[in-house]
């Protein structure tokens, strides 16, 4: 076994651990956000990486996670701990409504139909103003005063982001994770083996839109607010440009494009306003000329220092 | 509801239905024959109404000025149609493809603010449009009559251009087996840059055709998306007639349901694509 694995690990908690004593409360926000991101971008490419679907709509649940927490919390009173279980429950009813007409479709047609959906979640919550708010969203969302606190919020993040992480991890590497492989790999095969993969589609859609229900209700909780554009199509793109650039067939590439993101919202954010167009260009650059990503690239750079260090022995 | 409101409503919904035909047909030509969503195709037509603006100001006073600039405004889009096909050439897989042209939303945005801003501009009716004829005592605005028969002269044209010429006849064989075509000694990238720059030349003329209706500013993109493509998808991928029928059915439903809904108008449009995807998953015109 690789004994540097537990080394890095325990660097990596005690590291995790010691960044509020480090770092301004500014930087831990980017934490936060970043983390959130990771945890967001994570379940988008359960769909893209592992199952080979292309969503546009994904903000959709992340926002339902966000808005079903704000509006369990606020409108009916609950505590935050009841409310959070409670609305990825809800963001797994919708997924699974929408997952039903979704599963129906492949590529293009799921690309277009996902992101039509979004807009209808957008559509929503920006003009239901008894409801949602309206395009105001809702304000004053107090989490409890444990993780109110900048500390505090930021340990809560981690943990439930390195857990839904894990969970990812779980399952994509599990019977079922498998089964989406195949089906990403080759559609017919998986039929005629005996692969019911419009449920398993469904099923997919189910499980990556409760995960970014809870990166949706991490980031309510970071805000205190929901705004309708955390359901919109900009959001939606945010998952995608993540992974795109990080290596959607590395597991850890959705964190690296997390990070990238980050850093170039709030970094390139405060040198020019045009920021989206330098994330448009990396994203088009990344794609033509680094096909599986930045983890993609070091992925491969690794293996072959791996195979280089073998042939020298 | 009288007569006299329901056809208002009625034409209402056809001009916006054909707007987004206009755009759909490029979209549609594209992905028949080269199997590409272009996702920025929204863009472009955005892209289309700002420099048509722009032409149109400095041609200002001019005898014919609003449709010069319809012209040049359809083609320096189908340029930048070209440049973009320029750069999706060497990707193969459709989801690079479409996450190609899904970067160029964000390229083509910021640049339109970079060089036009977040202003508003709002574009005269051309003159001779701008009034309103009156049939059988019903008033009924030109202009909106105007849109509807161009957009039905585009689609008939493009249709007349693939069914009835030589070169219609090679994209359609290039459609059916593209290597054939390239052994017969047809420069395959010219005629697929050829059919991109003509539906880019589709949707930009479109832009500035729409804008005296509306207003021109940034985010004219992100409005256009999604009803574009869902006449796209319901109508069947690739497909003219499918495009044709499910822009009216989309855009009589849009119509119609501001008057029950205001709010939720967008949201009955989606109740259709429900019914249809269920119905016929794909398309109403489509081949599965």
């Amino acid at each position: 076994m690789r004994s540097w694995k537990p080394w890095t690990l325990l660097a990596g908690v005690i590291l995790a651990a010691i960044m509020p004593h480090l770092l301004s409360r500014y930087y831990i926000h980017l934490l936060d956000l970043f983390l959130i991101g990771s945890l967001f971008a994570l379940s988008f490419n359960i769909l893209l990486g592992s199952t080979g679907l292309l969503s546009f709509g994904h903000s959709a649940y992340f926002g339902v996670g966000a808005y079903s927490a704000a509006l369990l919390m606020q409108k009916v009173g609950l505590h935050y701990f009841i409310a959070i279980p409670l609305s990825l429950a809800i963001t797994g009813v919708i997924a699974a409504v929408i997952g039903y007409f979704c599963s129906r479709v492949v590529a293009m047609s799921f690309a277009i139909l996902t992101l039509a959906f979004g807009e209808l979640l957008f559509v929503i919550a920006s003009k239901w103003y008894t409801f949602t708010g309206g395009d105001d969203g809702i304000q004053s969302v107090f989490p409890p005063s444990v993780i109110a606190s900048s500390a505090g919020f930021y340990y809560f993040t981690v943990i439930v982001v390195a857990l839904g992480t894990l969970a990812i991890w779980w399952i994509l590497n599990s019977p079922f994770g498998y089964t989406l492989q195949c089906i990403r790999d080759n559609r017919q095969r998986s039929e005629s083996i005996g692969i019911n993969v419009r449920r398993y589609q469904w099923m997919v859609f189910i499980v990556s839109g409760v995960f970014a229900g809870l990166a949706g209700c991490l980031f309510v909780t970071l805000n205190w607010s929901v705004a309708p554009t955390d359901l919109g199509f900009v959001k939606g793109g945010e998952p995608i440009v993540m992974t795109i650039v990080g290596g959607q067939h590395v597991f850890g590439g959705p964190i690296i494009g997390a990070a990238i993101f980050t850093f170039f919202q709030f970094f390139v954010g405060q040198i020019t306003i045009y920021w989206a167009l330098v994330i448009g260009i990396v994203l088009a650059l990344v794609i033509r000329f680094l096909p599986g990503g930045i983890g993609g690239f070091i992925q491969q750079r690794l293996a072959a220092l791996h195979q280089a260090q073998q042939s020298r022995v | 509801m009288t007569f006299v409101t329901f056809l208002n409503q009625f034409i209402s919904g056809a001009t916006y239905g054909l707007v987004l035909f206009m755009v759909a047909l490029g979209l549609a030509l594209i992905f028949g024959v080269m199997s590409i969503v272009n996702l920025a195709h929204p863009s472009l037509y955005m892209l289309g109404a700002f420099f048509g603006y722009f032409i149109w100001f400095s041609l200002k006073g001019y005898y014919l000025s609003f449709w010069l600039s319809v012209i040049l405004a359809g083609l320096a889009v189908a340029c930048a149609g070209i440049i973009l096909e320029f750069f999706l050439r060497p990707l193969r897989e459709h989801t690079e493809q479409i996450l190609f042209t899904y970067a160029f939303i964000y390229i083509i945005a910021d640049l339109v603010k970079m060089f036009w801003g977040g202003r508003y501009y709002t574009l005269p009716r051309p003159p001779g449009l701008d009034g309103s004829v009156t049939v059988g005592g019903i008033i009924l605005p030109t202009y909106n009559l105007f849109i509807i028969g161009v957009s039905l002269l585009m689609g008939a044209l493009l249709w007349l251009l693939l069914s009835k010429t030589k070169l219609g006849k090679i994209i359609r064989a290039a459609v059916f087996d593209r290597e054939m075509v390239a052994m017969l000694g047809i420069r395959l990238p010219w005629l697929f840059a050829l059919v991109f720059g003509i539906g880019a030349f589709v949707a930009g003329a479109a832009g500035l055709l729409a804008a005296p209706m509306g207003s021109i500013a940034v985010g004219m993109d992100a409005e256009m998306i999604v009803p574009v493509f869902v006449v796209c998808i319901i109508g069947g991928m690739g497909s003219f007639s499918g495009a044709l029928i499910a822009s009216l059915i989309i855009g009589e439903v849009y119509a119609f349901g501001i008057l029950v809904l205001p709010q939720m108008a967008m949201a009955f449009m989606f109740v259709v694509v429900v019914v249809i995807l269920i119905i016929r998953p794909q398309g109403i015109l489509g081949r599965s």
